[in-house]
């Protein structure tokens, strides 16, 4: 067994929220944002990119650089991983 | 004692499918992770497919660089096209990963991943690592799912 459990640092409510957030909105998202990266942050999209650490930079910017966005790379389509 | 670590099943649209019949939608199921960063502290959350099909998870560039320990080597990886036009160039190292328990707390374990040279590439969390320690239940109708484990009271 190689599994550790941690209780600090937790995951913190609004990241939580947050990625509630986006698992909800997922289906609009892949219209909207295909084959991009998107950072959520406050329940909406801060950001988008090419890369994840791009977006998620890229929302800091906008939320402030305290902020902790969910990242997530929008499929365009059916890939076979 | 069990430990859960919940997970998100979706069923999402398929454009490149539009004009065939039936129901042609692309079930995910996803959960959040991060990453220890070498001090310890986590990276931001990144969403991650769970992939019982992929030998070892998979990270972009952008994110191992901020996590990753060892490389071990290199090597490359093929899908379903078995060209060398198919090959994914990656390094092969030691990452660990976190998961969000239903508690809310972390759960830390030590995985092999493969590393990515490109940011092309989504968070797959696969087999060895991850299925190795858990046992896993999907229920797509209801949405949900879980990783659990189960340790000595």
């Amino acid at each position: 067994m190689s599994i550790t459990v941690l209780h600090e640092p937790r995951v913190t409510e609004q990241e939580q929220r947050d990625f509630r957030w986006l698992m909800d909105h997922l289906p609009d998202l892949t219209v909207r944002y295909p084959d991009k990266w998107v950072a959520v942050c406050n329940e909406e999209v801060a950001a988008t990119a090419a890369g994840g650490e791009e977006a998620s930079r890229l929302a800091r910017q906008v939320k402030g650089a305290d902020s902790r966005p969910v990242i997530h790379f929008v499929e365009g389509g059916a890939y076979v991983y | 004692m069990s430990i859960r670590v919940p997970l998100t099943v979706r069923s999402l649209p398929n454009p490149r499918m539009a004009g065939v019949g039936g129901n042609t939608s692309i079930m995910r199921v996803n959960l959040g992770v991060a990453f220890a960063m070498p001090d310890g502290r986590p990276t931001p959350t990144w969403t991650a497919s769970l992939d019982p099909g992929a030998p070892f998870s998979l990270l972009p560039r952008q994110l191992w660089e901020l996590c990753a320990g060892s490389v071990r080597g290199q090597t490359t990886i093929r899908g379903i096209v078995r060209s060398p036009e198919g090959e994914l160039p990656v390094q092969v190292g030691d990452v660990t990963c976190l998961l969000t328990a239903e508690t809310g707390d972390r759960l830390a374990l030590p995985i092999l991943s493969y590393l990515a040279y490109t940011d092309e590439v989504p968070v797959l969390l696969g087999y060895q690592g991850i299925l190795t320690e858990f046992g896993l239940r999907i229920d797509a109708e209801q949405g949900a799912g879980f990783l659990e484990v189960v340790r000595g009271s």
